[in-house]
């Protein structure tokens, strides 16, 4: 690892999550893994946080968790986007995309 | 749509409690063996990779309690622990429990109890409907003064303007009732307009009030009786209505029952019937009242109307009446404007007076609910400090400190409701305390003491103070100081709580302080009653009995009340155990109101002066000495000269230092100034107020001014003046039973009567002062004991170093007095503070009364000092050798 993980910016978590069950359906450690990897190390999460995003996304109806087994045989929940969540994840990640632009023009202003 | 999701789903955990945390478990546990899976894969042992996984990622147990806390139901769910838990704390130790609730339920009691009558009595808005629109109108004189009574032809004159929706009138005064040829009993009863039930929208709890007939102006002898005088007259009988009574001797018959919750528009009074007032221009020659012509008016506005301009129009159309209204002309003091005011509350009536009394009470009870929070403080504070360890604990085993906030603080809160419902039930049983002090004359004072919706307020606001108050100090200071002191179990850590010690002191400073002001308070005016009843003229007042009766002036004219009173003293003077008997219109301690005249001496002095009217023999039964002169006799009859008797003041002011005796004076009677030869002089005494110093007074003799109301005197000798007064009941039943006799007291009785509001407050503040001094007593107490057990065995080692059983018990004793002398030091001027507040209410004692302040501050002392010797002495008995091994 090349530098230490680093605190996620405020609420963007969700989207993450939103982002990366977008892909496939997946169990709580394999989003933590997704997000580690896709960040290159940058975000490792803690099981508190992600769960209590897990937990949020489930009662707001964005995703929905099912009980399965996993390749090791073991039983794991499996949590799926609904349809208001992919909704939700292309309306954020647009605004993110118009923040991101907003912040960099501000930051290269001087 | 989620916040539905969030609830439904939030009830599903509640309910199904288990499987939900089953699953959140589950999903954790996997969650980090998948973690540590990884680590092994990297080559690591299982045990390095399940702590490195830890580390990383967060325990399961501290991940389980974040996820779980963040839902809305786990906080219900909390709460409810720390409801039952508390409850089993509290439980746990009833004792503790019982005095804790006891103490804090005085203090609340106190406020509800007072809060209500002072509500009753000041604030209530009265039971009818739309109160808010209700407005009265007050005359304002020639003199500017103003007045309730109006020339009832303004009632006539604003219904026909058409200003207000309705108009009512009422007035009242004093009847004589008979029902079933019972003797005659006075009863007060109120006039009131037809429209009287309809105006105010009330039901009648029996009957329809006042036929449609009357109500459309053909007067009937109908009455409509108070709820409680129909439940103490006739037993609550649901048959009375049709049945006929007798009033003044003219059969009435009974129409309705008023509602049990209505007294009447006046606070303080209830009569016991109502009768409608007569059209103009009819009249009963049995009650001028049913037709008289002045009457306190009540209107109600018509909506939109504001009263600004309600009384801008009322006053133009009442202008031409006033004018040239005949009665209203030819007043001495003929009404000049109508003023406007809201009248939801209606009129003040006698109670206007102890207005101040109540207010002052109201401070008082919230002096002392102060005390009790500070003492339940106190002892929650020492509860926290041995409960330390079980906090330690708590806290280690994962509990948040604001988690064990709130723990403390739900009981506490569990301990204010608990008291704040024991403190309902004081008031409701001790409501009536307050009304007992007030005189009951003639005319009771009555007030509906159920408590209001805003007395339960009140009463839930205070708990609720009282809860943040007593469970906001202990939860922090327990919690505030470093938890695992708590764990260790050497001395270092149970006497480093040096904080919650000192703030324990602090507290019992604040109550010395306070009830400091509380008994101060009480001092200063039971010196004023002292002073009073020192004050009081007359000798062994509790000898002299007071009958007053009331023959009908509609029925009995002059000669034959002057027949009547005559043969009433006679014959009651000769009965056994009686040693005088004589009358006076008034008598002592009477209403002075009307009785005030110019007295003009022949060379045009005059003198404004008291006066009563009295029957030969008066002087002796009072026992006001005659100092010259000689008192009126039965031939000073009206064939014969005008008399009258005055006293030394008024003799001296008229004539200086002439003798007086047979010198003429002019004074008015029946309207007209007569001549009276002076025959007698008296001792002038405080006769209608014992607060003032004896104005300038004379009498005239009854055999010749003629009596209304007069009031029987009594002296008895030896006998037991309760049966004298048997025996005087019972022979004016045998000389005249039409005429009610009533109101039978002591001149002792009456006399306190006048003392209301300061017996009021004194008895009240004396009984706050001594729970206030308990309360203290207490709370000193238990911080002592508590400090001594701490310093059992630096005592110890004092001991075994030599100290003696003296310098160990003024060791400890200083401690406690220590804070009792600073709560002194901050008390006294706090107490001046408040005391010279209620100088106006003193009678010559000074706020700042050296005697009485002293007094109080050695009671105090002495009570404190008592409270610190109990555990000095046991300090004194420790044993060195059990004290050092003892940890």
């Amino acid at each position: 690892m090349p530098d230490k993980p680093s605190d996620l910016v405020q609420g963007t978590l969700d989207m993450l999550i939103l982002k990366t069950l977008a892909l496939e359906p997946m169990h709580g450690y394999g989003i933590s893994v997704r997000i580690e990897q896709m960040s290159k190390g940058v975000f490792r999460l803690n099981a508190g946080s992600l769960f209590l995003a897990i937990q949020r996304l489930e009662r707001d109806g964005l995703i929905d968790g099912e009980w399965k087994a996993t390749e090791n045989s073991r039983r794991a929940k499996y949590y799926a986007l609904t349809d208001q969540g992919r909704k939700r994840l292309s309306s954020e990640t647009r605004e993110w995309g118009r923040q991101v632009a907003a912040i960099a023009r501000i930051l290269e202003a001087s | 749509m989620s916040l539905l999701r969030s609830i439904a789903s939030g009830l599903r955990s509640l309910f199904r409690k288990e499987r939900v945390e089953g699953d959140l478990d589950e999903e954790l546990r996997g969650f980090l063996d998948m973690a540590a899976q990884e680590k092994m894969k990297e080559g690591m042992s299982s045990k390095d990779a399940l702590r490195a996984v830890r580390l990383e990622r967060g325990s399961l147990e501290v991940t389980k309690e974040v996820v779980r806390s963040a839902g809305w139901e786990s906080v219900m769910e909390t709460y409810w622990q720390d409801l039952r838990f508390g409850l089993r704390v509290l439980t746990k130790n009833p004792g503790f429990t019982t005095v804790a609730v006891l103490t804090l339920a005085l203090g609340i009691g106190a406020n509800a109890a007072i809060f209500n009558t002072a509500n009753a009595a000041l604030w209530r808005t009265l039971p009818v409907a739309d109160p808010q629109s209700l407005v009265r109108l007050v005359a304002v004189r020639q003199d500017h003064r103003e007045s309730n009574s109006l020339p009832v032809g303004v009632a006539e004159e604003l219904r026909r303007s058409g200003i207000f929706s309705d108009v009512i009138t009422r007035t009242d005064d004093g009847l004589s009732f008979s029902y079933n040829g019972s003797g005659a009993e006075r009863v007060v009863g109120e006039v009131v307009s037809p429209n009287f039930f309809a105006f105010l929208g009330i039901r009648p709890a029996l009957g329809q009030g006042f036929s449609v007939g009357v109500q459309k102006g053909q007067w009937a002898p109908e009455v409509v009786l108070s709820y409680r005088f129909w439940q103490r007259r006739f037993g609550s009988d649901p048959h009375v209505l049709g049945h006929s009574i007798r009033l003044n001797n003219y059969p009435f018959t009974i129409v309705g029952v008023s509602p049990q919750d209505f007294y009447s528009l006046v606070v303080g009074f209830d009569p016991e019937l109502r009768v409608p007032q007569m059209p103009p221009g009819q009249s009963l020659s049995q009650s001028e009242l049913l037709s008289s012509r002045y009457a306190e008016i009540m209107a109600r506005l018509n909506p939109g109307i504001g009263i600004v301009q309600a009384e801008a129009a009322a006053d133009a159309a009442c202008q031409q009446f006033l004018r040239d209204d005949q009665l209203n002309r030819h007043e001495v003091n003929p009404t000049r404007h109508i003023h406007v005011m809201s009248g939801g509350r209606g009129w003040q009536g006698d109670l206007a007076k102890y207005r101040t009394s109540l207010l002052v009470l109201v401070g008082l009870a919230g002096v002392v609910l102060l005390v009790t929070s500070f003492n339940l403080t106190s002892m929650l504070l020492a509860r926290a400090t041995t409960r330390r360890r079980e906090l330690a604990v708590r806290a280690a085993i994962g509990a948040g400190r604001s988690r064990l906030v709130r723990q403390m603080f739900t009981e506490s809160a569990l301990l204010a409701m608990a008291a704040g419902a024991v403190g309902l039930a004081i008031m409701s049983s001790t409501g009536n305390t307050i009304l007992g002090f007030l005189p009951q004359g003639h005319i009771n004072l009555v007030l509906d003491l159920s408590p209001d919706l805003r007395t339960l307020w009140f009463t839930a606001g205070l708990t609720v103070l009282a809860g943040v108050v007593i469970g906001l100090v202990p939860a922090l200071q327990s919690t505030g100081n470093n938890l695992t002191l708590g764990l260790k179990s050497d001395s270092a850590a149970s006497t480093g709580d040096s904080r919650g010690a000192i703030f324990r002191q602090a507290l019992t400073i604040g109550q010395v302080a306070l009830s400091l002001s509380l008994l101060a308070t009480a001092g200063l005016f039971e010196r004023s009653l002292a002073n009073l009843r020192a004050a009081d003229p007359f000798p062994q007042p509790d000898r002299v009995l007071l009958f007053r009766m009331k023959p009908q002036k509609e029925l009995y004219d002059d000669q034959r009340i002057r027949i009547l009173t005559a043969e009433v003293v006679r014959r009651m003077s000769t009965l056994p155990g009686v040693k005088f008997a004589a009358l006076a219109e008034e008598g002592p301690y009477g209403s002075r109101g009307a009785m005030r005249a110019t007295v003009r001496a022949s060379d045009g002095r005059t003198v404004d002066a008291d006066m009563d009217i009295v029957s030969p023999g008066l002087f002796a039964t009072l026992g006001i000495p005659l100092l010259n002169g000689r008192d009126f006799s039965v031939r000073d009859d009206e064939g014969s000269k005008p008399v009258v008797v005055v006293d030394e003041l008024l003799a001296q002011r008229l004539f200086g230092s002439d003798d007086p005796i047979g010198k003429m004076v002019e004074a008015p009677l029946h309207g007209n100034d007569v001549a009276f030869e002076i025959i007698g002089v008296v001792r002038a005494t405080r006769y209608y107020d014992l607060h003032q110093t004896p104005p300038s007074m004379f009498f005239y003799n009854l055999q010749q001014a003629g009596p209304y109301m007069p009031t029987l005197h009594v002296r008895v000798g030896s006998a037991n003046p309760e049966f004298v007064a048997s025996e005087v009941r019972r022979e004016f039943g045998v000389i005249d039973r039409d005429v009610p006799m009533f109101d039978v007291r002591t001149l002792r009785d009456r006399a306190l009567d006048t003392l209301a509001q300061q017996r009021l407050v004194s008895d009240l503040a004396a009984t706050f002062g001594a729970l206030a001094l308990t309360l203290v007593a207490v709370g000193l107490y238990g911080l002592m004991a508590f400090s001594v057990a701490q310093r059992t065995r630096e005592i110890g080692i004092r001991v075994a170093l030599g100290a003696e059983r003296k310098q160990i018990m003024s060791l400890v004793a200083w401690q406690g007095m220590r804070i009792v002398f600073i709560g002194v030091a901050l008390g006294l001027p706090a107490s001046f503070l408040l005391t010279n507040l209620m100088a106006g209410m003193l009678y010559n004692v000074h706020p700042d009364d050296p005697l009485s302040f002293a007094t109080v501050t050695f009671i105090l002392g002495m009570v404190t000092l008592l409270a610190c010797y109990i555990p000095a002495r046991r300090a004194t008995c420790v044993d060195p050798l059990v004290a050092l091994r003892y940890e």
